[in-house]
């Protein structure tokens, strides 16, 4: 059994190198204890809650918004939190069962079934053609890259790859479908029974199913006042360019217990199928959609409840809340003693609820078929174990090599490990020669900085692993100090530059001989008369004062274990 | 999986079934057209007769698999002929009517 990471890991940090696209960077720190969403062991917190709620009439709205500190807890550090007392009231009585409905945008030159290009092109239908547009006696051929990427992606999540595979039609009527069917996987999808594992408490969340399918073509809702709904558009804009762009549509079992739960599961999802090359995964451009199955039951009973579907779900904060709201919301038509109605609903982001967005009368009736005009898949054996070799280490196994072999924090293996450059940046450093931990360190502290203050990733650094390499061993051996390396470190990573050649060239050498440092701590000493007489009367923390103005004056070259040795002869004498 | 028959075609079926496809139907084309679905499923009702107990459903009448294609974009020659023919355009976009809220509407 592979070994699990243990600390806990507050999965909102944000990875310093996911620039702008991250969905987390303006979440901050919403993600609670994982403890206090655990129910069988409440905390003070929500034994105070359950209290207080008696009192309280049901409300219809959720407390969102209103952040509370986490009381009680596990001695780990209080973080701020937006847990509502309802929520946590909630969380006592019911339990949630929550499924994720992912759809991913495969990282193809052409369409799925039809060779126009996938490129993302402001002017609307112009990368189309009679198969993506559905028009009378076109013929899908499937993109051979699709099966790959969808093998692949499957192979990452752990699923059984299926080497015989079809495709189906999907049959209904709407605008976005031109064929008025969507060629997707239905009886036998490419990819089943994986998992995947959530970093931060090690839970196994399982995967039904992966399969292959096409996107819809893009709708805008016009009109007066319309504000982009249906509900209050006059007339609608169709644009094809997305119609037929591949996708791979990933359902996981339904064991996911809370918000924060599904978010990790999410970044977790991306941060694999990035890995593995399977798609951007962004949700701001809609290369990864996320959808969302909630239904709660009294704690202790087996009986599922009524389904919700949770949509337009923009970022991992927006699953996060949406579905923290709809465990309450839920929780307290069932306490009102009514029943739960299965809808689909969406999330307002502006006023913090999930709204209804369309009610289900019955399941739809797709009658599904075998699609007669692409004959089936079968993947030999030797294709699979080649793409099986391709796949590169995930981010788990990552995570647990940095802190087996090089003793990393399992914080730093996780945030090191978060993307691919980095993990790339960092292994070849060490490969390099680079000490693990100081190499972390200098990665994620001062480069980071630099990068972040210049708007650039880790990409553009223009100090490369070796030369970190260098620089380190440079300290380590005791040639340059410490601050000289933090003084440089920005012209390293903006222009570039090998550390051992400007150190000899611009002689930053650190300075240890007792001689010269002698000299150089006489003359500040002769210089502030008057703090020397205040040390010697007593003030000792001027001891720091004058380290700081030796070390200042050599230029930031002088050794400070050599300097505070001889600061303690000549004023202690 | 054994082949499943609806003998049973009731008007309440048929009437779904228009919907699904997108026909209207009069009460009186619905009472015509029932006995004669009726008529059609009982045809192939003559499936049931045979034991397709373990065999795999048809898929294909050719025994060909894996027909693909390489991943390289090419440009339809006539994007604009497919745009000329658009009944109603908006800045390049197709212009449609208000949309029901129901894909299956």
């Amino acid at each position: 059994m592979a070994r699990q990471v243990v600390a806990f890991v507050n999965p909102a940090f944000v990875s310093p190198f996911l620039r702008g696209t991250s969905s987390l960077s303006a979440a901050g720190s919403f993600i609670v204890s994982r403890h206090i969403y655990d129910g069988t062991t409440p905390s003070s917190a929500a034994r105070r809650c359950v209290h207080m709620s008696t009192t309280q009439a049901p409300q219809k709205k959720a407390n969102q918004g209103r952040s509370k500190k986490s009381r009680g807890g596990s001695g780990k550090r209080e973080k701020k939190s937006s847990t509502s007392p309802g929520l946590l009231r909630a969380l006592q009585t019911y339990e949630p069962i929550i499924g994720m409905e992912m759809h991913v945008q495969l990282a193809t030159k052409t369409k799925a079934y039809c060779n126009c290009s996938t490129k993302p092109v402001r002017t609307p239908n112009t990368n189309i053609c009679p198969v993506c547009m559905g028009h009378p006696g076109a013929l899908p051929v499937v993109n051979s890259k699709v099966v790959e990427l969808a093998a692949k992606a499957g192979m990452a999540l752990g699923c059984t790859i299926a080497q015989y595979s079809r495709f189906d039609r999907k049959n209904y009527y709407y605008v976005d479908t031109p064929k008025n069917y969507q060629i997707t996987q239905d009886m036998n999808p490419i990819a089943q029974k994986g998992s995947l594992q959530l970093a931060s408490s090690g839970k196994k969340v399982g995967i039904t199913r992966l399969h292959m399918e096409e996107d819809s073509a893009k709708m805008q809702h016009e009109g007066a006042g319309a504000a982009g709904r249906l509900t209050d558009s006059t007339h609608s804009l169709v644009d094809f360019n997305r119609s037929g762009i591949p996708l791979i549509e990933i359902v996981s079992e339904p064991d996911i217990s809370n918000g924060s739960e599904a978010a990790e599961y999410g970044q977790e999802l991306q941060r694999i199928l990035r890995y593995v090359g399977t798609s951007d995964c962004n949700m701001q451009d809609g290369s990864l959609r996320c959808d969302v199955n909630i239904s709660i039951r009294p704690r202790g009973t087996t009986n599922f409840g009524t389904k919700v579907e949770l949509k337009n779900l923009n970022s991992f904060a927006s699953v996060q809340k949406s579905i923290d709201f709809e465990i309450e919301r839920q929780a307290n038509i069932l306490d009102d003693g009514d029943a739960v109605q299965m809808e689909t609903r969406t999330w307002d982001e502006k006023a913090n609820e999930t709204k209804t967005m369309r009610v289900k009368e019955g399941a739809s009736d797709y009658r599904y078929f075998p699609e007669p005009d692409i004959p089936p898949l079968q993947i030999a054996r030797e294709t699979l174990e080649k793409w099986r070799k391709d796949m590169p280490e995930l981010p788990s196994q990552k995570r647990e090599r940095y802190q087996a072999e090089f003793s990393l924090s399992s914080y730093d293996a996780f945030l090191l490990s978060d993307d691919v450059t980095t993990a790339q940046y960092f292994e070849d450093s060490i490969e390099a020669g680079a000490d693990p931990k100081q190499a972390a360190n200098w990665i994620m502290g001062d480069i980071t900085k630099v990068l972040k203050n210049e708007k650039i990733g880790l990409r553009l650094c223009k100090l490369t692993p070796k030369n970190l390499a260098n620089m380190i061993s440079l300290i380590d051996n005791g040639i340059i100090s410490g601050k000289i390396a933090k003084d440089l470190i920005q012209e390293l990573v903006l222009k570039g530059g090998v550390p051992s050649e400007i150190v000899d060239e611009r002689d930053l050498k650190l300075i240890s001989d007792p001689e010269v440092i002698r000299e150089i701590v006489a003359k500040v000493i002769e210089e502030n008369p008057k703090e020397l007489s205040a040390y010697k009367d007593g003030k000792s923390r001027l001891f720091g004062f004058f380290v700081g103005k030796s070390l200042a004056a050599s230029g930031g070259k002088g050794d400070p274990v050599t300097t505070n040795n001889v600061l303690k002869e000549l004023l202690d004498d | 999986m054994p082949v499943r028959c609806c003998s049973e075609i009731s008007k309440q079926e048929v009437q779904n079934i228009a919907k699904l496809a997108q026909l209207r139907l009069s009460e009186e084309e619905v009472n015509k057209v029932v006995p004669e679905i009726k008529k059609i499923i009982n045809f192939f009702d003559t499936f049931s007769e045979v034991d397709v107990e373990g065999i795999e459903p048809m898929t294909s009448a050719q025994d060909v698999h894996n027909v693909m294609r390489e991943d390289e974009p090419s440009r339809f020659h006539n994007v604009d002929g497919m745009m000329q023919e658009v009944p109603c355009s908006e800045r390049e976009y197709i212009r449609v009517p208000k949309l029901s809220s129901n894909p299956t509407d």
